[in-house]
């Protein structure tokens, strides 16, 4: 299936818009993953878990904590996935991978939640891993 | 690992032709051991989008920072997109947004030759290269229309 990205780049760390996020646009959503490393893609590792919340609760508690989530919802043909990224710098991207078909409502829907945040709307992979990679993969 | 991917494809009849039909590139090809966060980044973003539909078996749990059979996961994922590309039809080309758009960026498009298989199941399988330089767009379950033009 082609998806398209839309995804709310905060640039400051915000605890409340993560979990706004969550409760508002991924109900009936579940992490795709079993098994969970902070940081995700590089050693050491800092922490891991095979629970989602632990591991949720852990980046969520302090700046300087990084994980990508990853979300399925199989009941939603229009917007199947979503995923949560939180940088070191503690900036956020929020994304929803939509048919394209609905990018537009969806990107009204983000847009109107987050006014004051960033909203992009990708056709291939776009979720930078700090505020800096965030300009310059924009130039 | 099982091979789910060239298992599906083999139910046909099929030979498996990895590297020797006319989209020879990997998909992805990335030095797992020395992989940057983004590179594995976008692994794990294509993985999650499609790696189920193209039947293309994950090994779970993923440890990603252990980097445990991530090489041999991507070697499938791109034996699974090699197929739809040798065994399919290459059916022209269209026109693909790619990059990204908002905050003042336009977005840009690129031209795409479209490969399609059609499975004995039903469903039919894309897979969209650069046609510049036959780099790696996207690939999955075709569920929309495709624009073609020759």
């Amino acid at each position: 299936m082609e998806l398209m990205d839309i995804v709310i780049f905060v640039s400051s760390f915000s605890k409340d818009k993560v979990i706004y996020f969550k409760n508002n646009f991924l109900q009936g959503y579940v992490s795709s993953e079993e098994y969970y490393e902070s940081p995700k893609y590089s050693s050491p590792v800092m922490f891991e878990t095979e629970n989602f919340l632990d591991m949720w609760n852990y980046v969520l508690d302090e700046i300087g904590r990084s994980f990508t989530f990853y979300f399925d919802n199989d009941n939603n043909q229009f917007c199947p996935k979503a995923a949560i990224q939180i940088n070191n710098d503690g900036s956020i991207c929020l994304v929803l991978s939509v048919d394209s078909e609905y990018s537009d409502e969806y990107q009204s829907k983000l847009k109107s939640a987050f006014p004051n945040d960033d909203c992009i709307v990708s056709y291939s992979y776009f979720m930078p891993f700090s505020r800096e990679d965030f300009k310059k993969n924009l130039n | 690992m099982r091979n789910f991917s060239v298992e599906l494809f083999a139910e046909q009849g099929m030979q498996n032709t990895v590297g020797a039909g006319p989209s020879s590139k990997k998909a992805f090809n990335i030095d797992i051991a020395n992989a940057s966060d983004s590179e594995l980044g976008a692994l794990n973003h294509a993985f999650n989008r499609h790696a189920s539909e193209l039947s293309v078996l994950i090994d779970k749990p993923i440890k990603w920072a252990k980097k445990d059979n991530l090489a041999s996961m991507m070697d499938n994922f791109n034996e699974a997109v090699n197929l739809i590309e040798t065994q399919g039809t290459k059916v022209g080309k269209t026109r693909v947004p790619y990059g990204e758009k908002g905050s003042g960026v336009n977005v840009q498009s690129t031209e795409a030759d479209v490969y399609i298989y059609q499975h004995t199941s039903g469903k039919e399988y894309y897979s969209y290269r650069r046609s510049s330089d036959n780099q790696f767009i996207s690939a999955g379950e075709k569920t929309r229309n495709i624009n073609i033009s020759n």
